[in-house]
């Protein structure tokens, strides 16, 4: 068998396997994808015969009250969510590299709320802050007052991400502790020669070196941001004062209870234009070479 | 031989349904209708076996309406459903997804049996009947005679001034509140509140006006129920979550309800239930004490889709269902809910169940001042509209009455026209 | 420098309590989920342990199924079976796609595995309209496949097995084939047992993602008798929400098998958790 032989069959054996691929892939990602924008120049309620409008949705999109409200809220939630997040996490990371005992139950303890289903925490946490739930009976209990946790617009934005948080603690924390878990001791050991305090050490050494961390974890908690539909179709239905209404509801809506799929295409396309840009952003301005020497 | 057995039943079951006739029927997902349509389909099926009826609820995660939507967008609508209102029809009317009704002979004759010539006049879509009405609620206040008695009320509070005068004995801190002024956060529920006390406020005027494309409730009487909602809120006299089941935890002193409710609270609550005053709902101080007292009819009605290939049979199963008056009366026994009979103050059949039954009864009163909703297709994005530039903003102090109104009013004509 | 004594001299001890405590907080929901499920319906919200446990609103959910038609039991059925088909359709086929791409030389195999990383890059929910689309002009709505062949397949599996393999020493494989091994019998008889772990994480992470995923059937699904737990659960929470009893009894079922999983497999999770930094 001459090499030239054996490598054309290798080329149908690779080919002949990666068509499957290819093939799943054209019917249930190609055709989607083209699609996509099919729709997003569209108007059409999968009834009636579909027509081509140009850019009328990103038209209709920009001068929209809600979607610019659902921006406002998105970036709101992440104000909220990512310091907390990042916050308990590292905080978490770090406790944990300090201890010599129950390691592996506090990491269960944490990360089993990630592993919750959303239906079912979503059910759970509308009870748990509900008017007379056990949160609220606590509160009145100590402090004679309860919280409207679903019921003012502020707040209810601010217990989704709550809500959130306690889900990805265990998850973020552990990719942070991992990132920990790589820095050399001897450089805090140099370090400590040279008279560092704790919190230069963590300045001048853990942060810089955690960056790859830390940059995964804030990539995550924004992908998450603007993929968050379960809590807020459950709990709130995107209210009160439309404060809780996500891109993924908006487009869930609009496709399915306004029959708009043209507009719900656009408004994912601007979705993930924005999660990309986000992303981008945070690379930039946070991403650091790092080197462990 | 186990497995030759199992393969000559599997064989015999499916030429046995071969020969049927399959209708998928949806009905409301709400439990004593159910208990209804599942006796029904039962007995039809005693019956009548060579046609099936695929019964279930609606699937709806949210509304009906949304649920029936997607389903017509994935061709998986049903053959015949019920809960369908006069708003939501006019919007499957244009999207040409409903069979109009009078097409089938005998039409009129189950029309005349339940004497609803009238009530029909009333879903003439087009000179066409696509719904055939089933029941008709009036909304109505629940009191609680108890609660009211505590602080020396020996009726129902009639005007806003009662209720604020009750609200403001009743209510203590985060405890205790006057009434639930707001049912809820979604579009439907604007019908319970806002156009409730409109058509109270207003002796019955539409809240919208169809033709022209525009808002009418941004009136006098619009004002008065903003100013309502805003007193309470703003008073503290109510509060925008009350916990579950507030009215029977002797949170609030009162609230809006269906009579779906009746049956529910006569199990669940019955200490409750014995203590309770049905009265209309509140109107303004200068409401005529004389005049009878509108209020908003929860009207809801069956359908059968274009689509389905056995619309002769699914007429048979509806004139079998409507043709007989003990179906109404079980109907009645059951959900409590008014059927949309023009007989049902005089038929004897119904009478004594009134007689037993005076919260019923006091429903049944009603029926001829229940209006129901403005007939146009955009009604969620309009009650949408209604939640959030009137509702929320008085419930937030976000906005003064005349602006939340003007507000809604400007968006809801960008809506309509 | 007073800062940085003052930390060294926290005891450690202060840092386990908080730490349990933190921990207990952490668990809190799901334990008042548990007890709540049994617990009769006027303690759920009044009291955490009760006068006595009951079994009724786990009954309840049983007959569900005959009284209202909501076979409860039947869509847990239907997740499972769900989950476990496209779980086993993802590994498989990321298993003998993945070695195609890392293991046999052709031409455009750098290209097709870029294209694989690049469909990495769009998140699902940009497709889910114009997929909703597909699945309708398919006539596929309402039926199992509509739920399993979106997913069958993932360019995320695909490449965790590309990368696992690029690891196995190119000996194995001569080895192999000098025995006259085919290609897949090397897959599975080589391949996938050393790189058993990245098998167990692509396993895991895609049960857990079809299990929970709550839009997609949602969408695609009216029939109760064909609904995976999640969506009946979320209309049965949205329909009957005075029955807490029974819904946290469901919420407990939607619980249960992914939490037992995950205990299992943890030391996967921990892994995989660990991978994606790379």
């Amino acid at each position: 068998m001459g090499m030239r032989t054996l490598q054309r069959r290798e080329t149908i054996k690779g080919w002949s396997i990666s068509s499957v691929y290819l093939a799943y892939t054209a019917i249930f990602w190609g055709y989607p994808f083209v699609w996509l924008f099919i729709l997003a120049l569209s108007r059409w309620n999968f009834l009636t015969p579909r027509r081509f409008v140009w850019f009328d949705n990103f038209i209709r999109m920009v001068t929209d009250d809600v979607f610019w409200q659902v921006v406002f809220n998105t970036f709101n939630f992440m104000l909220y969510f990512i310091p907390m997040v990042l916050g308990i996490a590292l905080l978490f990371a770090i406790a944990l590299t300090k201890i010599k005992f129950f390691k592996t139950f506090f990491i269960l303890a944490f990360l089993v709320a990630n592993v919750s289903s959303g239906v079912a925490y979503s059910i759970i946490f509308s009870n748990l802050f509900a008017i007379n739930g056990p949160l609220n009976r606590l509160t009145y209990n100590l402090f004679g007052k309860t919280i409207p946790w679903f019921s003012e617009p502020q707040l209810a934005l601010f217990a989704i991400a709550m809500m959130v948080t306690w889900k990805f603690i265990g998850y973020y924390g552990l990719i942070l502790y991992s990132g920990l878990q790589v820095i050399p001791r001897s450089l805090y050991e140099s370090a400590e020669l040279d008279g560092a305090t704790k919190w230069v050490k963590f300045r001048k050494i853990t942060l810089p070196l955690l960056n790859p961390s830390l940059v995964m974890v804030l990539i995550l908690s924004i992908v998450l941001t603007f993929g968050i539909f379960t809590e807020p179709f459950i709990i709130t239905g995107g209210g009160p004062m439309r404060r809780t209404l996500t891109f993924q509801m908006l487009i869930y809506t609009t496709a399915f209870q306004r029959l708009d799929p043209g507009y719900a295409s656009t408004l994912a396309m601007a979705t993930a234009l924005l999660t990309f840009g986000c992303v981008f952003l945070t690379r930039k301005l946070i991403e650091r070479e790092v080197s462990f020497v | 031989m186990k497995r030759l057995v199992l393969v000559i039943a599997v064989l015999t079951v499916s030429l046995l349904l071969l020969g049927q006739v399959e209708l998928v029927f949806w009905t409301a997902p709400n439990p004593l209708q159910e208990e209804f349509w599942k006796e029904t389909v039962d007995q039809w099926h005693q019956e009548n076996p060579d046609i099936r009826i695929k019964w279930s609820t609606i699937p709806a995660a949210a509304s009906s309406e949304e649920a029936i939507l997607i389903a017509i967008a994935s061709n998986q609508a049903p053959d015949i459903c019920t809960n369908i209102m006069s708003g939501f029809a006019a919007q499957l009317i244009g999207a040409g997804q409903l069979v109009p009704l009078e097409t089938f002979p005998d039409f009129w004759d189950l029309v005349d049996t339940r004497e609803m010539r009238e009530i029909i006049e009333g879903w003439k879509f087009d000179g066409s009947y696509y719904v055939f009405p089933i029941y008709s609620n009036p909304m109505m206040m629940w009191w609680r005679k108890d609660l009211l008695e505590s602080v020396g009320f020996d009726r129902a509070p009639r005007t806003y001034s009662e209720v604020y005068e009750f609200s403001k004995a009743y209510s203590h801190g985060l405890e205790r509140f006057g009434m639930q002024v707001i049912m809820g956060r979604n579009w439907w529920d604007r019908w319970f509140d806002f156009i409730t006390y409109y058509y109270a406020a207003s002796g019955g005027k539409p809240y919208l006006d169809v033709e022209r494309g525009r808002a009418t409730f941004d009136d006098e009487y619009g004002l008065e129920v903003a100013k309502f909602i805003d007193t309470m809120f703003r008073e503290k006299w109510t509060a925008a979550d009350l916990g579950a089941n507030p009215f029977y935890m002797g949170v609030i002193g009162g609230t809006i309800m269906g009579p779906w409710e009746i049956n529910w609270a006569k199990t669940q609550f019955p200490d409750i239930y014995n203590n309770i005053i049905v009265a209309p709902p509140p109107v303004p101080d200068s409401y005529p004490e004389d005049a009878p007292i509108n209020t908003f009819a929860d009207t809801k009605g069956l359908v059968m889709f274009a689509h389905s290939p056995h619309k002769e049979e699914a007429w048979e199963f509806i004139k079998w269902v409507y043709s007989n008056i003990e179906n109404d009366k079980r109907w009645v026994e059951i959900t409590n809910m008014p059927p949309a009979r023009g007989d049902l103050g005089t038929h004897a059949i119904f009478s004594s169940f009134m007689a037993e039954d005076p919260v019923f009864a006091e429903y049944a009163k009603y029926i001829p001042y229940a209006i129901p909703p403005a007939l146009t297709e955009q009604y969620v994005d309009v009650q949408d509209m209604m939640t959030q530039y009137l509702v929320e903003p008085l419930m937030y102090g976000r906005a003064t009455p005349e602006n939340a109104l003007s507000n809604a009013a400007t968006r809801i004509r960008r809506i309509l026209w | 420098m007073t800062k940085g004594r003052f930390v060294k001299k926290i005891p450690i001890g202060i840092l386990y309590v908080v730490l349990f405590v933190a921990s207990i907080i952490w668990i809190y929901p799901y334990l008042w989920m548990a007890m709540g499920s049994v617990k009769p319906a006027p303690e759920i919200f009044t009291r955490f342990w009760p006068s006595r446990f009951t079994t009724e609103h786990y009954s309840f959910l049983l007959q569900a199924a005959d009284r209202m038609n909501r076979p409860f039991i039947r869509a847990l059925m239907n997740s499972i079976f769900v989950s476990v088909t496209v779980t086993v359709c993802v590994v498989v086929s990321s298993a003998i796609i993945g070695y195609a791409l890392s293991r046999i030389t052709f031409k455009g195999r750098e290209k097709l595995f870029n294209f694989v990383i690049f469909q990495m890059l769009f998140p699902g929910f940009l497709f889910i309209v114009p997929l909703y689309v597909l699945i309708r002009s398919l006539r596929l709505p309402d039926t199992y496949a509509a739920m399993i062949l979106p997913s069958i397949m993932s360019a995320w599996g695909v490449f965790m097995f590309a990368q696992s393999y690029k690891s196995v020493p190119i000996d194995y494989i001569e080895a192999a084939k000098i025995d006259g091994a085919g290609t897949f019998w090397t897959i599975f008889k080589i391949m996938i047992p050393l790189s058993s772990s990245t098998a167990s994480i692509v396993g895991l992470f895609t049960f857990i993602g079809i299990w929970d995923n709550f839009m997609w059937p949602l969408i695609v699904m009216r029939d109760y008798n064909k609904m995976p737990l999640s969506v009946l659960l979320a209309s049965f929470n949205m329909q009957y929400g005075q029955y807490v009893g029974p819904i946290l009894a469901g919420s407990v079922l939607q619980t249960l098998p992914m939490v037992l999983i995950f205990l299992v497999f943890r030391k996967y999770f921990l892994q995989g958790i660990s991978m994606s930094l790379k």
